[in-house]
């Protein structure tokens, strides 16, 4: 912006709230680097998180619950791969939508918190 | 705060056009106030999985204790405890998509951060897990 404003206003300007693709890559790559690897790091516990309770279940003997605690491991590590959530700010710009993604993984870790109240009330009642 | 932003991975080489805000859900975050400075969004993102990720360390422990005292043949009660402990990390993984939500209005909104509803309760129910379980150690001593 430039003109008389200008003059009449000394106090500095506000950053740019366009920039380039380049420009947005340095100013936020290091915080989408740092989201994304949160990401990764918490599609990993949800897995070993899974397989804790598939073993537990073998051993346990509660079997319908070890299936579906694998099955839910399986589908956290299948979004992981295809990096549904790991890249997406990279990828999509950092106004991407982080809901559906959070949605994803806090009803996984609910599911997967019921799944092992369940199986560790069993001992209780057998 | 900033109006709008450009995409990183956009490779025009130009100003890349922000992203509608109508596509976003839950319009009760999106559809309020204006855009933050992203980097704050994704650090509130990462807040919400450091919850996400200790309901998990909640729920792994709880499994664990329920494993070892299957093995061991240890009382009932730890089976207790272990039911308690994953049943809250259960509760706390919603409890992050409410605490992000929160934070992010907050931001979009320009206003004060509010408290964490429930740090408070994790700190209560680990050093309450501790204690129950110190105390079971030393009564077998």
């Amino acid at each position: 912006m430039s003109g008389p404003d200008e003059e009449e206003n000394p106090e500095p300007a506000a950053p740019p709230i366009r920039m380039t693709a380049a420009a947005a890559e340095e100013v936020y790559g290091a915080a989408a680097e740092r989201t994304a690897l949160a990401w990764q790091r918490t599609g990993l516990a949800i897995m070993v998180g899974c397989f804790v309770i598939f073993v537990a279940s073998v051993r346990l003997s509660t079997f319908p619950i070890g299936v579906a605690a694998a099955a839910l491991g399986m589908l956290v590590a299948a979004s992981s791969v295809v990096g549904l959530h790991g890249d997406r700010y990279l990828r999509r710009g950092p106004a991407a939508g982080s809901w559906p993604p959070l949605v994803t993984v806090g009803a996984s870790v609910t599911a997967l918190g019921v799944l092992a109240a369940v199986a560790s009330s069993l001992p209780l009642f057998y | 705060m900033t109006d709008a932003t450009a995409a990183p991975g956009s490779d025009d080489g130009g100003a890349a056009d922000p992203p509608a805000a109508n596509d976003r859900r839950p319009r009760s975050v999106y559809g309020v106030g204006s855009e933050p400075d992203p980097r704050f969004s994704m650090a509130n993102e990462r807040t919400a999985l450091a919850w996400v990720r200790t309901g998990l360390a909640l729920i792994a422990g709880g499994i664990a204790l329920t494993s070892v005292a299957a093995v061991a043949e240890l009382p009932t009660f730890l089976d207790v405890v272990a039911i308690f402990s994953c049943l809250f990390g259960a509760v706390t993984a919603v409890i992050a998509l409410i605490e992000w939500q929160r934070n992010e209005r907050a931001m979009r909104l320009g206003e004060p951060l509010p408290s964490p509803i429930a740090l408070r309760w994790l700190v209560l129910v680990v050093v309450l897990a501790a204690l129950v379980l110190a105390g079971y150690a030393v009564s077998q001593t």
